[in-house]
């Protein structure tokens, strides 16, 4: 007889102050999980879908195919799986949604923790070109048109934070210019009279710090990191040109930003150095451009490094620290780590040489 | 492959299901933290397998079988502790004389070994039959009947005869 347990259980339940959902939390949850059962559960599609072309490879195991860890924002912020543009198209969470951006061409794209900063405008050159548009595609899958209008600067993101920044040289003094892009609104602006002259900048934004590059007429360069919250700048005798981490490239090297201690170095000479989201592996393209190659090597070594097959249009990095390469109908995702590779078929609508002439990966500029 | 439901279709699903499923974690669990972590583990279990679910009217039934299985696994690989702490009463002792002074049946619950906890709630809970409850926790129907057997016991020690009588454990046998 258990009737009144069973309606004990029934009461103490009804009684149990139930919070509400997170509807985010579980979506970025179950995107996390599927993305990592394509990586984890795809070892078996190294030689079918060959991308990847290793010899004497330790694939890692494919690891629990269930495991669903909650969402770190400190790593996972911004990660929207292979994401590019094809047009005025974005395609992200894996090339399964995607948006239209209202401008007549789209000239790079950023992962921020409020979701996919588009930078559009009247052609798809990068930093030049004219002016300078923004919409912000949230989560959510809304497409918000922001305010912020540049023209003819360079702007880095942290897919760790909302906010997008630039150096705007002006009369040839530099000013830091960092934005918000979920409040739509500027946050900062820091004078940097150590660069002064420069007609350009780049920069790299890490948490509070960007990274600068301060070119000037002469052909000059000077290398700051400005802490844009405090307002201080402090010089640098090393150039970071992409960061990954807590790592940056270095020329022909990876580097630590704190200290600049060098953490890897390329062996071939003139090759183009990638590093990807984590810090953890880096792409280097040799070869010069008739004759590419392309490796991933670990940066803390431990593995071989790992020869690629030339991609039909380019690598680049996932904010996930996923390789990613497109095609007109497929989409392919590589774990750098294993060579575990997955290929989702998708239909861009489009030929391999209009693909070739309009897509943007994340992280990606062009000039024409 | 089925059509992946939309995100507002899924945050349908998300606050359709939600308490409900919020319920049966935490008695199981205990604890409101790892109820709503393991709720939120299955929901979106739930999503990434959405080629196995196919249709938003069987995905509440799904997520409540990748539920129970998430909380069985939980209990094996998190070296899940057999009791959970309370307050209410120290080992080995009587059944309160006073009702007043019996446990509530969450903290009794709380006193059964995970597994006992387990086909409690899913038997009397959730009203599932022995065969369902063994396939869920991965065990067999007969060792679902000797834990049940067994948190009765227990139970009864903890909430007296008059919630938990000798002649319990028959249903669904």
């Amino acid at each position: 007889m258990t009737e009144r347990l069973s309606a004990l259980l029934h009461a103490e339940a009804d009684a149990v102050d139930v919070p509400p959902p997170s509807t985010a939390a579980v979506l970025r949850r179950g995107r996390a999980v599927r993305r990592r059962r394509r990586t984890t559960g795809a070892v078996a599609g190294l030689v079918a879908v060959g991308a990847l072309a290793g010899t004497g490879l330790a694939l890692a195991p494919a690891g629990d195919d269930d495991a669903v860890r909650p969402v770190d924002p400190a790593t996972s912020s911004g990660d929207t799986g292979a994401t590019f543009t094809v047009g005025t198209t974005l395609w992200y969470d894996d090339a399964s949604r995607r948006a239209v951006i209202d401008d007549k061409a789209v000239k790079s794209i950023y992962n921020t923790s409020a979701g996919i900063l588009v930078r559009h405008g009247e052609n798809n050159w990068s930093d030049g070109g004219g002016p300078q548009r923004f919409s912000l595609v949230t989560p959510d899958g809304d497409v918000r048109r922001l305010g912020l209008v540049t023209e003819e600067v360079a702007h880095s993101t942290d897919p760790a934070q909302p906010y997008v920044a630039w150096g705007d040289s002006r009369d040839g003094s530099l000013v830091i210019v960092v934005h918000h892009v979920a409040a739509d609104r500027e946050v900062a602006r820091v004078p940097v009279p150590e660069a002064d002259g420069a007609y350009f900048a780049t920069l790299e934004l890490v948490g509070d710090i960007a990274y600068v590059r301060a070119l000037s007429e002469d052909g000059g360069e000077r290398h700051l990191a400005v802490d844009w919250r405090t307002g201080e700048v402090t010089p640098r005798k090393l150039e970071v040109t992409d960061v990954g981490g807590d790592r940056g490239v270095s020329g022909s090297s990876i580097v630590e930003l704190d200290s600049g201690a060098e953490v890897w170095s390329s062996p071939q000479r003139n090759a183009y150095l990638d590093l990807s989201p984590d810090g953890r592996h880096v792409l280097v393209q040799g070869g010069g451009w008739q004759n590419p190659t392309f490796t991933v090597v670990a940066v803390d070594g431990g593995s071989e490094p790992l020869p690629l097959d030339p991609p039909a249009a380019r690598y680049s990095w996932t904010a996930g620290s996923e390789l990613m390469s497109v095609t007109a109908d497929a989409v392919t995702t590589c774990d750098p780590a294993s060579g575990a590779c997955e290929e989702l078929p998708v239909d861009l609508g489009v030929t391999e040489e209009e693909l070739l002439e309009t897509l943007r990966p994340t992280g990606a500029v062009f000039e024409s | 492959m089925p059509r992946p439901p939309s995100d507002a279709e899924f945050g349908e699903l998300v606050h359709a299901t939600w308490p409900s499923l919020y319920r049966t974690a935490y008695l199981l669990l205990g604890d409101h933290a790892e109820a709503e972590d393991l709720v939120q583990t299955a929901l979106a279990k739930t999503y990434a397998s959405w080629a196995k679910v196919r249709t938003i009217e069987a995905a509440p039934a799904y997520a409540r079988t990748v539920l129970v299985n998430t909380a069985a696994s939980w209990f094996r690989k998190r070296g899940w502790r057999n009791e959970r702490p309370t307050s209410e009463l120290p080992e080995g002792v009587a059944p309160a004389s006073d009702p007043a002074d019996r446990p509530t049946l969450v903290a009794a619950l709380a006193r059964l070994a995970p597994r006992q906890r387990a086909v409690v709630v899913l038997r009397y809970y959730d009203d599932l039959p022995v065969a369902q409850v063994a396939a869920a926790l991965d065990c067999s129907e007969g060792t679902v009947k000797s834990q049940t057997s067994d948190a009765l016991a227990r139970l009864r020690t903890l909430l007296g005869e008059a919630v938990v009588p000798h002649t319990s454990g028959a249903r669904h046998d």
